[in-house]
């Protein structure tokens, strides 16, 4: 029990209880301390460690070491460290207690063992990263939360029962490979899928992120569809239907990002896209088939690498936006002048999400392609060559050529601070060392391998997509000019019948008797009662957020007391 | 298009593909041919302009004036 302590997820805890209380300058410091603790511990841990807790009557594995938790488990400490850096200027209560609520809630889920840890943490996650949402503190922000909580607590829910459905047939606590076509398994995979914003599941994100904080919304990038990616390589590699999920997120979130206005909302689609490139790669990951390690290490190394790219890209945006006030393309012109530091690192995670030789997203990309080679899958390769195309127009070249050169439009009224500076220098390193000493990283990855990226040839086929792409951009720059406009995706298509739905049921049950009509009242004084709290946690963030951690972890223990009663 | 064959920066992008697929004509071919289309010398670059061209211009000539509308119309 005493090893509690030293685990790599207590300063988090810690630090988040601490929040509350302390100044704001003690809410700067021990906002970057904790993960420098949480480093200290996990590097303290002997690699294929498993900690276990009895616990009403279970044997919990709170954490288990191997090669795959420890990959995420280092990413996600290395950069909540870097994030929290650049979160610097931000001391609100709320803010930085969700900040700490998100680095360890992410932490947990990848180093839980057991399915029942692993569920705490992901809801602990959800809860971190709502109020990271609503702590934008404006209308938009809180609906955009409304509408996470409810995917998010739909995702859960299929968690939950998949999980419980796995273990009253038998299945092992201890998370591990699960076949999606069992009940349970179909279940938990829908449950990652919307975490992982598998299109059509996605609208969540690209409606949710551009309304959190400038800074929080950095934290939740990294740590929400990676930690997905996580559960699925441990339980869904080699799920053929991922392949072409996959590929179809890859060229949707591009062509979204292509149309998009808001830099936050267009990085929001390139997550999307991203990660569609790691579910593919999970997909071709097939246990046993040639294609495996590459595949594996690819998706892994792809999701580590987008953690810090796209994180440093949001970092440049929340950059601009905290010097000019706008997020708007069509309000953006010149800054390259003034914010010269910025634009230098926002050219580093353009060509590292790019996949530019010697940056960090060339590696992956390579090691993906291979396992598309390896497995014969030609049609996976064309739809990620297609999706990377679409990446560099519209990360590389569209924000680039608008933003960055050309007339400045919305005047910069102040200068980005040296904390957030050196943040993006930090993630910025980061995308560098991957790409130039890739076999230092190696070792990290979950199966062994001595690949070589930097063949002329490959090198020669990324330089010719990149250039190819830059010609396509140039002769229809035009035409790729933004439009003060906002787009709609699918959910659009749900929402007005959904709540078309709820205001129908409502009539309904008006017009039936006397007994209904109790019902009705009652459900509407429930929805009062939950309206109110939703008010309260609105203004009293901090408050409302460790009452929602309590809320959690009694409904915690509730679950593990069912469960350890079923199970006898 | 005899426009755009006089634009500076196309030219300079025209001859950089072309470089780039003579070295992989005749220095550096495929090393791994997985699918037939490896074989042909320049495949990148015709897969990366087909696909600019028809996802970009696509996007933006049929799928923004149906999906894109006002913020303050949107609710």
């Amino acid at each position: 029990m005493s090893e509690l302590l030293t685990h790599p997820v207590f300063p988090f805890i810690v630090a988040t209880a601490l929040m509350a209380v302390v100044n704001a300058r003690g809410r700067q410091v021990l906002a970057v301390l904790a993960p420098i603790v949480s480093l200290v511990l996990l590097l303290n841990v002997e690699l294929g460690a498993v900690w276990g807790v009895p616990m009403l009557g279970l044997d919990l594995a709170v954490l288990r070491l191997d090669q795959l938790s420890r990959l995420f488990a280092l990413a996600f400490v290395v950069f909540a460290l870097v994030s929290n850096l650049y979160a610097w200027p931000e001391t609100s209560r709320g803010a930085k207690a969700a900040a700490m609520g998100l680095g360890g809630s992410g932490l947990g889920i990848v180093l839980a063992g057991d399915w029942l840890t692993f569920y705490l943490c992901w809801e602990w996650l959800t809860v971190s990263s709502l109020f990271t949402i609503w702590l934008g503190r404006d209308p938009e922000s809180l609906a955009a939360g409304m509408r996470y909580l409810l995917m998010h607590l739909t995702g859960g829910m299929c968690l939950l029962a998949g999980i419980i459905i796995h273990l009253a047939a038998g299945g092992d606590l201890i998370t591990g490979p699960i076949s999606w076509e069992s009940p349970g398994g179909i279940l938990m995979i829908t449950g990652m899928a919307i975490n992982a914003a598998i299109v059509p599941l996605h609208a969540w994100l690209p409606d949710s992120y551009p309304r959190g904080t400038l800074f929080g919304t950095v934290l939740i990038s990294a740590f929400t569809t990676k930690a997905s990616i996580y559960a699925l390589t441990r339980s869904f590699a080699g799920t053929e239907l991922l392949v072409y999920a996959g590929c179809f997120m890859a060229i949707y979130g591009v062509v979204f990002a292509i149309m998009e206005n808001n830099l936050r909302r267009l990085l929001s689609y390139h997550i999307v896209s991203q990660v569609g490139f790691m579910v593919a790669a999970i997909g071709m990951g097939l246990a046993g088939s040639k294609g495996e390690a590459a595949a594996i290490n690819g998706a892994t190394l792809h999701a580590i690498n987008n953690i810090f790219y796209k994180g440093l890209l949001l970092m440049t945006v929340g950059a601009i936006i905290y010097a000019t006030g706008t997020a708007k393309l069509t309000e953006l012109g010149g800054l390259g002048k003034r914010l010269k530091w910025t634009m230098v690192f926002f050219v580093i995670g353009a060509l590292s999400i790019a996949g530019a030789p010697l940056f960090s997203g060339f590696i992956s990309k390579a090691f993906i392609f291979s396992a598309a080679g390896y497995n014969a899958w030609g049609g996976v390769e064309i739809a990620l060559l297609t999706a990377s195309m679409g990446t560099f127009l519209s990360v590389g070249l569209k924000i680039m050529y608008f933003a960055f050169l050309g007339e400045e439009k919305t005047p910069v009224t102040r200068d980005v601070p040296l904390p957030m500076l050196l943040a993006m220098a930090s993630a910025s390193a980061v995308c560098i060392a991957i790409g130039v000493l890739p076999t230092t990283f190696y070792t990290l990855l979950p199966f062994e391998t001595d690949y070589n990226a930097y063949t002329g040839d490959h090198v020669i086929h990324s330089l010719q997509l990149l250039i190819a792409t830059a010609l396509g951009f140039w002769i229809l720059r035009a035409k790729l000019k933004t439009k003060d406009l906002i787009t709609r995706d699918v959910d659009r298509l749900y929402r007005g019948p959904l709540w078309g739905a709820v205001q129908g049921t409502g009539m309904i049950l008006a017009h039936l008797g006397e007994g209904v009509r109790g019902v009705g009242q009652a459900v509407i004084q429930v929805g009062m009662t939950v309206l109110n709290f939703y008010y309260c946690v609105r203004w009293q963030s901090t408050l409302g957020y460790h009452a929602m951690l309590i809320l959690a972890a009694v409904a915690f223990i509730a679950i593990a007391a069912a469960v350890g009663y079923a199970m006898g | 298009m005899i426009a755009l064959l006089k634009d500076r920066v196309v030219l300079g992008l025209l001859a950089t593909l072309v470089v780039l697929t003579l070295l992989e004509l005749f220095v550096y071919p495929h090393s791994h041919p997985y699918f037939p289309w490896h074989d042909w010398a320049g495949y990148t670059v015709l897969i990366a302009i087909v696909a600019a061209l028809v996802v970009g211009w696509g996007t933006k000539a049929l799928l923004a004036p149906r999906l894109q509308v006002p913020e303050e119309t949107d609710e």
